[in-house]
């Protein structure tokens, strides 16, 4: 079973070695691109000019039913954070990963093991050692949250994390084009800013790196901001 | 009108278009077919660049698009083989390559299953997503993808056993 599993992966991979990397842009493609942008604002504009007009009609209806233009109040539902900020020693972590698309991506989950409900707020600095405890060079830019990913409801409270003790939060991560290619184990490290500390997530993924697809592009490494973690 | 699909599609497009391409040549079997489906997809996701500010989540979208298209382009040919053979034409058979071999005939019996069946063990065996993903990108429940790969899987054993007994 495993092993038919293996050959039929084994396939497949062979299969993609034959789609070579990819440096032009069809400029077909990018015409077809343009048109439909094109288009896309026409309807934005004609749908926004609709939207427009069933408003004004709602308002003016209102206006007739209650005979005032008096403002309608709004209600905040924001909730005071606490005012602690997590330390690295509060906290436990650990990176789980899984492949995508010629890349790496998953999270560092930070549990709060500390006795008090404390604050993350933020994007953290993130680094990899290889297995020799040299800092890997990567590229790292800012990503968005895992709720937005998923165009989940915003958590209540974010950007602010609350995490009450036992609690969890979570920094997606997203690891590409590791060159030249790495072999062993790799370690990660998460620096919470603010002088909050630094700490070394456990990790059972800790052999996953990305392939190397361009060795002449630079490794990169998407950070998001701190957010509830999903599993809670 | 500004240079935004130009610029940024571009850059996207260089970045994931080849991984792209594996996805759907993994999908369809056919290299060609695989680059006509990653551009449609791109032009299809130009027009959404503006609500993905964040590169991390343009594979995702991608991923699913590509995925679609290739359902989209199936359901088509399903049509046509469907009205070819009410017409009494011979439809043109998908996988028809001559094998050299047990891979060979591995690949060509994954093209011969049903779409479902063969997006499903795509995205766990090559894409390696957990179950969970590919339920979102199939729009069905994990146990379906289970179900789907586990099934997949028997019919490509007897798929490869038949084609060496042949």
């Amino acid at each position: 079973m495993d092993d038919d599993l293996n050959e039929l992966e084994q396939v497949l991979r062979d299969r993609a070695a034959e789609v070579p990397h990819i440096q032009d842009v069809p400029p077909t493609m990018l015409g077809r691109a343009r048109r439909r942008v094109a288009r896309n604002a026409v309807a934005s504009v004609l749908g926004a000019v609709l939207i427009v007009a069933g408003a004004s009609a709602g308002v003016a209806n209102l206006g007739l039913l209650h005979g005032s233009g008096g403002t309608i109040p709004v209600h905040s539902g924001s909730v005071a954070p606490p005012s602690t900020g997590c330390a690295a020693s509060d906290l436990q972590g650990r990176v789980s990963l899984e492949g995508a698309m010629g890349s790496v991506e998953g999270s560092i989950d930070l549990t709060n093991v500390g006795g008090a409900t404390c604050i993350l707020t933020g994007r953290p600095a993130v680094s990899i050692s290889d297995a020799q405890g040299n800092e890997v060079r990567v590229q790292v830019t800012a990503s968005e949250p895992q709720w937005k990913v998923n165009t989940a409801p915003q958590p209540q409270g974010w950007p602010v994390v609350s995490l009450q003790p036992g609690s969890a939060a979570s920094v997606r991560v997203r690891w590409s084009n590791a060159c030249p290619q790495l072999s062993g184990p790799v370690s990660w490290k998460i620096d919470l800013g603010n002088g909050a500390g630094t700490l070394d997530p456990s990790s059972a993924d800790a052999s996953f790196v990305p392939p190397c697809n361009g060795p002449t592009e630079p490794s990169t490494l998407e950070v998001g901001p701190f957010e509830p973690s999903a599993g809670g | 009108m500004t240079d935004a699909p130009g610029g940024r599609l571009a850059e996207l497009y260089v970045r994931h278009a080849a991984e792209a391409t594996r996805l759907a040549y993994m999908l369809t079997g056919d290299r060609q077919l695989a680059e006509d489906l990653v551009q449609d997809a791109f032009v299809k996701l130009a027009g959404r660049l503006v609500h993905l500010r964040d590169p991390g989540a343009f594979d995702a979208y991608l991923r699913r698009t590509i995925v679609n298209l290739a359902n989209s382009h199936f359901r088509r040919k399903r049509v046509e083989r469907s009205y070819l053979s009410r017409s009494g034409a011979e439809p043109p058979r998908m996988g028809d390559a001559p094998d050299t071999g047990r891979r060979d005939e591995l690949w060509h019996g994954l093209q011969r299953l049903p779409v479902r069946q063969r997006t499903a063990i795509v995205l766990r065996i090559y894409e390696d997503l957990p179950e969970q993903r590919v339920a979102d990108i199939l729009g069905c429940r994990p146990g379906t993808v289970r179900s789907l790969v586990s099934r997949g899987l028997a019919e490509l054993r007897i798929h490869v056993r038949s084609d060496g007994d042949g």
